[in-house]
């Protein structure tokens, strides 16, 4: 009976697989030979709407001075136009930095905080009541936009159903390592095909916190952004949706980020993704499923979206059932291609995107000979499935818990540049 | 001045799939699975034969035997039985304290990237669980060398028949001819069969000569996980040459519908 119950669970752990492989098919098909659903930049719109710009810092000297410029240096009406650089509780030089930028432009208005929680959540809804704007443009302290970025995105709110707004985030420092060309392959696949194949099929875009923009309206009405949550993009997207409104995706806009250049940053950062996107899976679920707003391909997207965390809970626990199997002397050969049936199927979605996903991207980004690294993908196999398990862990931790403040872990910045 | 502007990558596609080559691709790899179906006898006593060869070249004495009893259609699979080197209780307690101080002390020394830590945490698991067994209840445990052949033999051949069907599935959307499509299947079903009796030879040499205490870590991270990578290498090598292909041929995008 054991050991039927043990097969029965690799047969639904390979099935599991095989619905997000089929998914992530259908939407490299879409993505490149289907028909493209365009973003708004083609309007041509004179009365721009008034946008606040808001980048939570902390303990960022390295990044602030070049991630500012790069915003001022961006087209937008300064009338319409005011910068919130947030200082959460910063211990090293963002605050002087801040400030210097401050005295030199008027636009920049900086928010200091030294009281309250740490984290994102918490600096926004703070920022949210300074604001002067009803669109709110937020991007991450490391990030470098375009210079038609903030208009690019202000634009969509033109459109009366579209709650918020989500660009392309590309790496740059690709050429740092092996690790920042996976992540950059690994991007492109989660924005060239992924989001854009979901944008062209009314389905559900993601709003990822950055390189993106809400109504400040909204976001006031569903009580700022939750500070239990560590990932509060996911958590707002999902409360735009279930309410009616609409995540928009616009490929076109563009914004460089600095990705991580150890192994050891990037599983932090994926462990906290891992246990704020399993925080709002348990928080959402019910809410998806009776939301009268959306059609049942959206629930079924939103579905799959929710619980993609999830899914590398089920892998672990797959293989362990696996080697269970092996030492009980059942390992026989169905379940021996079962094994290579799921990981077939984990690699085909389990690395945010599966290989065949991310060849599709890079053929569409004109990227060549770095394609070439697919194959490496693999070094992530275990280590994702065991970090993002562990965040589910502290997921479960935090609800079961009803824990009422999430630690937030800072992502290490890897620039050079020493700051002034 | 540029004397053309290219599309954007933003909303750039390929023109849509032709139907007659996606419905010939697909007849393709169903012939090709019904091929390996219909002639498995022949194919797997060549493949057996060949590392039988291998092996004994190496200096290890394998004999040739088929099993009967399998509950497909695949009803005699020919494996390669031989004597394996069985662990004496000493090294399975030395394979057991090295995993065990692995399992502990390897999580801790932060300057190997987790990345290697993870996976050689997993290996040392594996070999730990082994390891209890030859010193607990060396009896117990459920494979010898025909056991391991067979688990491999099976899931090789599962493989031959999987790896057109994953394959085929994600060049389907490309627009390149089906024969060249076709032909990198080929070529990845020509070294899943290379490759898998090199590994299959080595297993029997390290089972042999070595100790058979490693079986299970030889399936779980030699087997179907370095399959999938070999296949993974094979398609991003065909969808390089295909990207510096439309580099070079641009007229190929079209934008947007």
């Amino acid at each position: 009976m054991v050991v039927l119950i043990l097969k029965l669970y690799v047969l639904l752990v390979v099935l599991i697989m095989a619905i997000y492989a089929t998914r992530h098919y259908r939407f490299t098909v879409n993505r490149l030979v289907g028909e493209q659903r365009l973003y708004y930049q083609d309007l041509i719109d004179s009365e721009l709407p008034r946008i606040s710009v808001l980048v939570p810092m902390h303990d960022e000297e390295k990044v602030a001075r070049q991630s500012l410029e790069a915003i001022l240096r961006c087209e937008y009406p300064r009338e319409l136009l005011e910068i919130i650089p947030i200082n959460d509780h910063s211990t090293d030089r963002t605050a002087a930095i801040l400030d210097e930028m401050a005295a030199g432009h008027d636009v920049i208005k900086p928010l200091h905080r030294h009281e309250g929680q740490r984290g994102k959540p918490a600096a926004l809804n703070d920022a949210l009541l300074v604001a002067f704007a009803d669109v709110i443009i937020v991007f991450d302290a490391d990030y470098l936009p375009a210079r038609g970025s903030l208009r690019d995105l202000a634009i969509s709110f033109k459109d009366p159903e579209v709650g918020a707004v989500m660009g392309r985030v590309v790496p740059v420092n690709t050429r740092a390592n092996l690790l920042t060309r996976l992540l950059d392959l690994e991007r492109s696949g989660g924005y060239q095909v992924d989001q854009q194949a979901r944008h062209n099929l009314h389905l559900m875009p993601q709003y990822g916190g950055t390189v993106g923009g809400f109504r400040r309206d909204l976001a006031l009405s569903f009580g700022g952004f939750d500070q239990r949550v560590l990932a509060e993009d996911t958590d707002l997207t999902y409360r735009l949706f279930i309410n009616g409104w609409k995540v928009v995706y616009a490929n076109r806009v563009e914004c460089f980020e600095e990705v991580p250049e150890t192994w050891e940053v990037r599983s932090r950062q994926i462990r906290r993704w891992s246990r704020g996107h399993n925080y709002v899976m348990f928080k959402h679920f019910g809410g998806l499923l009776r939301s009268p707003y959306l059609t049942r391909a959206e629930k079924l997207d939103g579905l799959l979206l929710l619980t993609i965390y999830l899914v590398p809970v089920f892998l672990l626990t797959g293989i362990l059932d696996s080697v269970a199997l092996f030492f009980l002397g059942e390992m026989q050969i169905i379940d021996s291609v079962l094994v290579f049936l799921f990981v077939a199927t984990y690699n085909s979605f389990g690395n945010f995107a599966p290989f065949y996903q991310i060849g599709t991207a890079s053929l569409l980004d004109g990227v060549t000979h770095r394609i070439r690294l697919l194959p490496f993908l693999m070094f992530y196999f275990l280590m994702n499935i065991w970090t993002i398990t562990h965040g589910f862990f502290q997921a479960l931790g935090d609800r079961f818990w009803r824990r009422k403040r999430a630690e937030w872990d800072k992502t290490k910045r890897f620039r050079k540049e020493a700051p002034v | 001045m540029k004397d053309r502007i290219h599309f954007h990558r933003a909303y750039k596609r390929l023109g849509p799939v032709n139907r007659l080559s996606l419905a010939a691709l697909l007849l393709l790899v169903l012939a090709l699975d019904a091929a390996i179906a219909w002639f498995h006898a022949p194919l797997l006593d060549a493949f057996v034969t060949r590392v039988a060869a291998l092996a004994a070249w190496v200096g290890v004495r394998t004999d040739l035997t088929h099993w009967e009893f399998l509950p497909v259609w695949v009803t005699r699979m020919p494996v390669l039985d031989a004597v394996g080197a069985f662990p004496s209780r000493r090294l399975a307690l030395i394979t057991f304290i090295a995993s065990v101080l692995i399992v502990v002390v390897l999580p801790r020394l932060r300057f190997v990237p987790k990345v290697l830590r993870v996976y050689a945490v997993f290996l040392s698991l594996l070999n730990l669980i082994s390891g209890a067994f030859f010193v607990l209840v060396p009896h117990l445990f459920p494979y010898d060398v025909l056991d391991f052949s067979l688990l491999y033999m099976g899931t090789q051949f599962g493989m031959w028949l999987l790896m057109p069907v994953v394959m085929g599935v994600a060049l389907s959307p490309l627009q390149t001819p089906v024969w060249e499509r076709f032909a990198v299947i080929l070529a990845t079903l020509g070294y899943a069969i290379l490759f898998g009796a090199v590994r299959y030879a080595c297993f029997l040499y390290l089972l042999q000569k070595l100790t058979v205490l490693h079986m299970a870590a030889m399936f779980f991270a030699l087997g179907p996980l370095i399959d999938f990578v070999y296949l993974v290498a094979i398609y991003s090598v065909y969808m390089n040459v295909v990207a510096l292909r439309l580099r070079e041929r641009p007229e190929t995008w079209r934008w947007s519908f």
